[in-house]
């Protein structure tokens, strides 16, 4: 009986901080693996990265910055299934309307210009933001960024912008970007 | 609102659905899946283990089985059956094809020598008698010059045929070529030296001098080659 209360605490004291840690966590370390890999991979490695971190929790909660070593870890614990993709089921994507083509057209872009655009585009982060998440200047970012939606344009068909201001405007990005 | 306004608009809800669709991860999920990604992990492991030993013994597989196929296939195409030469009337021809079948084939004929007269013609056509003929080196049972290098050999005048079986090592093969070769180039200045053919495969290699006799005799005793040397000439001479 004592040794399952004592095991019952440990469980809790592990678990401490684990619940706060995902929700404040999982938004950006998803969007960072989303943008770097693709929806299908993106969330594999989110779960792949946030499953190691609860086996690891006593170590994750000492990291400063753990988001980019997650993405790391996400990274790399997905890398094998390049050579399988097919092998299991993903993590099944929720029902959503757009451009049949998107995916297909955001894979054409090189790794920085999809992430930019994904960051910024999809999950509405600002430059700043952006370029924390990718360790790059907020210069490099917009230009990635701008390059990125240009040539998605061109794949997927569409008109391109009558000037930048309405861009960052109609997109979300940040206004002093 | 004009149409490139509608397309970026569209293109910014499309986005922005495109990464809705991603299902969130909550904390209870990160617990639960992670058996789950670790039996997938393992069976990714396993499976790319598999898949790297497969080639690699596939890899091993052709590296030993090929040359054996290749080896064997050479030695049926080359070989006579039995171990002494079917006895040579006097006189005979033998093209070069079967002087390699027959006497350089097979070890135990060697003793017996080519019957008196007999003459080894070449693919090119060029006929020389047992005078002007071989000196064999220790052969290897069982295997036998490769034709195709006896065959595409162009001799003109006297020669020597020199058989280099297998001496512990390809090494040592390419050493006493080297040797002869060397011995040659010394001499280069003499002129009835007509050339040297050095070949190796697999192990054997076959040098042919062509020249006068007595100075291919020569450059073989100066190359020092010896040891379990089978003057095949000698052998022929005896059993005149």
């Amino acid at each position: 009986m004592s040794a399952d209360v004592e095991c019952a605490n440990s469980k809790d004291l592990t678990s401490d901080g684990f619940d706060a840690f995902v929700v404040s966590v999982e938004p950006i370390l998803r969007a960072a693996l989303v943008a770097r890999h693709g929806r299908d991979r993106g969330a594999v490695a989110t779960a792949e990265a946030l499953s190691w971190a609860w086996e690891r929790w006593e170590r994750v909660r000492e990291i400063e910055s753990p988001i980019p070593y997650l993405v790391k870890v996400g990274t790399s614990r997905t890398r094998m299934r390049l050579l399988f993709p097919k092998i299991e089921p993903l993590i099944a994507p929720r029902e959503h309307e757009f451009e049949p083509g998107l995916d297909k057209a955001l894979r054409k872009l090189s790794d920085r210009q999809r992430s930019c655009v994904v960051l910024i585009a999809g999950y509405g982060l600002s430059f700043a933001e952006a370029g924390e998440v990718l360790s790059v200047t907020k210069p490099t970012v917009q230009k990635h960024f701008e390059r990125g939606i240009e040539r998605l344009r061109n794949e997927l068909g569409v008109a391109g912008p009558e000037s930048d201001e309405s861009v960052a405007i109609e997109i979300g990005v940040d206004e002093d970007a | 609102m004009h149409e490139g306004s509608t397309s970026r608009d569209r293109l910014g809800r499309d986005l922005r659905s495109w990464v809705e669709s991603v299902t969130p991860m909550t904390p209870e999920s990160a617990r639960s899946e992670s058996p789950r990604l670790h039996r997938e992990r393992r069976r990714r492991r396993q499976r790319a283990l598999g898949g790297v030993v497969t080639v690699v013994a596939l890899s091993l597989g052709v590296l030993i089985v090929v040359p054996r196929l290749g080896h064997s296939a050479r030695d049926v195409e080359s070989v006579t059956p039995g171990n002494s030469a079917p006895p040579r009337p006097e006189g005979c021809s033998l093209d070069a094809r079967t002087f390699v079948d027959e006497f350089v084939s097979a070890p135990a004929a060697l003793g017996e020598g080519l019957p008196s007269g007999s003459t080894l013609s070449l693919a090119d056509g060029t006929v020389f008698d047992e005078s002007g003929l071989v000196r064999v080196l220790s052969i290897d049972p069982g295997t036998a010059v490769p034709r195709q290098s006896l065959d595409a050999l162009e001799i003109s005048g006297g020669f020597k045929v020199v058989v280099v079986e297998r001496c512990g090592s390809l090494a040592s093969i390419a050493t006493i070529a080297e040797s002869i070769r060397s011995s040659i180039s010394t001499a280069g200045s003499n002129s009835h030296l007509a050339g040297v053919s050095i070949s190796l495969d697999e192990g054997r290699g076959l040098v042919v001098l062509t020249g006068p006799r007595v100075i291919a005799d020569e450059l073989v005793a100066e190359a020092r080659v010896d040891g379990a040397l089978i003057d095949f000439a000698s052998s022929v001479s005896s059993t005149d």
